[in-house]
């Protein structure tokens, strides 16, 4: 046996059983606690890992049973044997990682032995992972919490657009839930309804998310340049009530406008109608609906820019405007050329998270024309529903739980993409402005 | 200053795994206590289990009120404590879904019974133990509202339809007939006084027309979803008749500016002579201080308007720790005179027959009205398919308000996209 096989003898050792490696590295203490909790996972949680495993693959196979209208089987549950599932392969997840690092460790010690170095006795194996690993061990709690609360609730509901749980075949605990692969998204946009349904409501979920994004934005700007100006008075009090619409609770406003807008008795129509104008169709014709739902959004969303732009303004130092004046710049080249480009560096990433808001803004739609004026060419959907209205539609009075939950997905990957490819490219978040 | 973190980190530690410990316990051979349920199959007596305790859910003010009273009685007389809580009934079936499983719902909960289909058939809920006691004293129609597939599952405990309001200041007497409804309504409309307005966008007050006309929403008193007959010659006539309320009362009025807050402020303000609602809106009319009737549904040609019957009843969840306690409980509740008493404290029809004689009902001449319409009601579809007919519907009808288009056409698109809708859930 050479001096120089350590390393590798120790990490075969510790990958034939958790420990082993450390103890041929004759580190016994070390090497007993990796050992113990291999033991202790082995003896406690075999029996989950596997029923969890087969869960989340076979999604149960006995449905729930009945006699003389009392339950004799519950039979499982596919869906909870799901979440249960996952829960297992992330501790699974965990579980390998912590094996890994034993692996490691004895192949590493295993290193310095062949070198010669001093090996570490347990007390000094201790000092160093407290020194070494701090960081480590101070954001384990809230990994772990992360990962129970964000990401194991998305990883479940994308999985089960990758089953057909649905009613009112697939129910559990009546029916059992099965793995259909990629059918839901190859049903979403092969069969006629679905698929005209969704290229309309994706169109008008991009120009909504768009324009309500863009209108708000230059809306705010323009009424922060405005009231930045010497030249306007009461500067105080303007700002005062234009912040009001962010004040109010946007719920009870939004359903105010709702009723304003009504054709025949709201009073937007009657305000028009005394000035000579005939009435609109504010909620009845598809294109004024979509108008004043930006219309309504541009209310409720511009205090907010404005406060943010004005904010900005006063970061910008006066003597580029006085050297601007003495250039000879008229107060629109002073803008295009000096307010503009600064502010947008503070404003570009919140407009895409504004963007990706929007893009999901289901309270408002529902709230503002519940997907309202409906289109008889639709599946389940009106001319002013976004994807998120649809979904929700759907799953709601529909029990479509596995397409929804694909379009969800497919939701998710647009808003995912175009924020990814919209802030690599930002300044501001580059760490440096130039 | 780390020897501080490290106590903090170790507690901290403790605690995630402690919350995460409880999160899991949901081993595999979870024990659902139905155990006993096997040995009691054969002898069909219902007893109640050693140490049962109840929880039931109840809609909120005066139901829940009543729900309280009656909960009370109850563990007087089985000495079976009962939880009460507000759950609202079109909310209970979607959470039975997933709060049945993990444990947490309700043993006995109150829904509407178009909302319970979906429940029903993924078996989140038990069977009525006493099905043909049942059928015996209460009316038809509650009993088929909570019946699926032949099985009775539900306790009835009050039915609603709608019916005629009219305001006693510009009326003096309910019209018999549609042709006259309309009639007397234009002539009341004024510049802001209106005679009749009833929504474009909700079948469910349309379908009183269509059924008089001889259209249905399914076949097969309402099972067969194969057939649909929204789109038969009988379903065209009840909206052209429909239709006669733009054409002759309210032209130029668009679907979205007709709603059903729009028709009940109008009716409160005394500026609309009739108004089709349901007995929910009593209230509301009364405090308004409305001087307002109730009749039974105008005829069509002759043909009593088969309006929509809501029934709300009690349901046992299939996951409860105790089937025959819960079983009782929900008996106990839809008692003669438990529902004579959710009469008086919340006003809602009770479906027994024996009680339609009871003259505490009788005195009220608005109850009267409600219950003559309620035998000629049908009751709405429970079948999981019945969600997917109002989209479409409203959508046609929307487009031969709005638009002037074709009413056959119309009708044949909706039903087209149902039809599609049904066979692709069949998935």
């Amino acid at each position: 046996m050479s001096e120089k096989k350590h390393s590798k003898i120790a990490a075969v050792l510790s990958v034939i059983f958790m420990g082993l490696g450390q103890i041929y590295n004759k580190q016994y203490i070390k090497g007993g606690l990796w050992a113990a909790f291999e033991l202790i996972v082995l003896v406690f949680f075999t029996k989950t890992v596997i029923h969890g495993l087969w869960g989340i693959i076979t999604l149960g196979d006995t449905p729930q049973v009945r006699q003389r209208g009392r339950v004799v089987d519950p039979g499982d549950h596919s869906i909870l044997l799901m979440a249960e599932g996952l829960l297992v392969i992330i501790a699974l997840v965990f579980i390998f990682t912590i094996y890994y690092l034993s692996v490691r460790d004895a192949f590493l010690v295993g290193k310095l032995r062949e070198q010669g170095a001093k090996i570490n006795n347990i007390k000094q194996s201790m000092k160093s992972i407290w020194d070494n690993g701090f960081p480590y061990i101070l954001i384990t709690p809230t990994a772990i919490c992360m990962i129970l609360l964000t990401v194991f609730p998305l990883v479940y509901t994308a999985l089960i657009a990758f089953t057909n749980y649905s009613s009112p075949n697939y129910l559990p605990p009546k029916a059992l839930v099965d793995w259909v692969g990629l059918d839901q998204f190859v049903r979403l946009f092969s069969m006629d309804s679905w698929r005209g349904t969704f290229v309309g409501v994706f169109s008008w979920t991009v120009v909504w998310a768009v324009l309500s994004t863009v209108l708000v934005v230059f809306a705010g700007l323009f009424v922060a340049v405005v009231l930045s100006q010497k030249v306007v008075k009461f500067t105080k009090f303007w700002r005062n009530i234009y912040i009001i619409p962010w004040a109010v609770p946007g719920f009870v406003s939004i359903l105010i406008f709702r009723n304003m807008y009504n054709g025949e008795f709201g009073v937007i129509n009657k305000m028009l109608n005394s000035v000579g104008i005939p009435s609109v169709g504010w909620l009845s014709d598809p294109m004024w609906a979509k108008a004043a739902i930006l219309l309504t959004n541009l209310w409720l969303g511009f205090p907010f820019w404005m406060a943010l732009f004005t904010a900005v303004l006063t970061t910008i130092s006066k003597e580029l405007y006085e050297a601007a004046e003495v250039d000879g710049a008229t107060i629109i080249q002073q803008f295009k050329h000096i307010t503009f480009p600064i502010v947008m560096v503070a404003a570009v990433p919140l407009m895409v998270f504004t963007f990706a808001f929007n893009f999901n803004q289901l309270t408002f739609i529902y709230l503002m024309t519940e997907g309202n004026p409906v289109n008889a060419d639709y599946t389940y959907a009106g001319h002013t529903d976004i994807l998120l209205s649809w979904i929700f539609k759907m799953t709601l009075n529909n029990g479509q739980y596995a397409i929804s939950s694909a379009v969800a997905v497919v939701v998710f990957l647009i808003i995912a993409l175009f924020a990814y490819f919209n802030l690599r490219n930002t300044k501001a978040l580059k760490g440096d402005a130039h | 200053m780390k020897k501080l973190l490290s106590i903090f980190l170790v507690l901290g530690i403790v605690f995630t795994l402690v919350a995460c410990g409880s999160q899991d316990e949901t081993e595999g051979n979870t024990d659902t206590g139905n155990n006993d349920a096997e040995d009691t199959a054969t002898d069909f007596e219902v007893v109640p289990e050693e140490g049962a305790e109840l929880t039931l859910w109840s809609d909120g003010d005066q139901q829940l009120e009543w729900a309280t009273e009656v909960a009370a009685k109850f563990t007087e007389e089985y000495g079976i404590p009962v939880t009460v809580e507000e759950v609202t009934q079109e909310e209970a079936p979607e959470r039975l879904a997933t709060d049945g499983p993990s444990g947490l719902a309700a043993d006995v909960f109150g829904s509407t019974h178009d909302r319970i289909g979906r429940a029903i058939s993924a078996g989140l809920v038990l069977e009525n133990f006493w099905p043909e006691e049942y059928q015996e004293e209460f009316m038809e129609g509650a009993i088929q509202a909570t019946s699926f597939e032949d099985v009775l599952y539900g306790y009835p405990a009050g039915i609603e339809t709608y019916a005629l309001y009219y305001n006693a200041d510009l009326v003096k007497e309910a019209p018999q007939t549609w042709d006259e409804l309309i009639n007397v309504a234009s002539e009341l409309t004024g510049d802001d006084t209106y005679g009749f307005m009833m929504e474009p966008a909700n079948f469910y007050f349309q379908y009183g027309l269509v059924g008089a006309n001889g259209g249905y929403v399914f076949g097969d008193n309402n099972t067969d979803v194969t057939d649909i007959g929204l789109n038969n010659e009988g379903s065209v006539k009840a909206l052209e008749q429909f239709l006669r309320i733009r054409d002759e009362i309210i032209p130029g009025m668009k679907t979205e500016d007709i709603t059903y807050d729009v028709r009940t402020a109008l009716f409160n303000e005394g500026k609309l002579a009739f108004d089709i609602n349901g007995p929910w809106a009593a209230p509301g009319y009364t405090s308004a201080g409305v001087n307002y009737k109730v009749a039974p549904l105008p005829t069509v040609d002759g043909t009593p308007q088969s309006s929509f019957s809501g029934t709300r009843g009690f349901y046992v969840n299939a996951y409860t720790e105790y089937p025959d306690a819960a079983s009782l409980l929900a008996q106990f509740i839809t008692n003669e005179e438990n529902l004579l008493r959710s009469y008086e404290v919340t006003g809602a029809l009770p479906p027994r027959t024996e009680l339609l004689e009871n003259e505490t009902i009788k005195e009220n001449p608005v109850s009267v009205a409600f219950l003559e319409q309620a035998t000629n009601a049908v009751p709405m579809p429970n079948v999981p398919e019945m969600p997917l007919i109002w989209d479409p519907i409203h959508a046609a009808v929307t487009d031969m308000w709005n638009n002037k288009a074709d009413v056959q056409k119309s009708l044949d698109n909706a039903v087209e996209t149902i039809k599609t809708a049904i066979s692709e859930q069949q998935q």
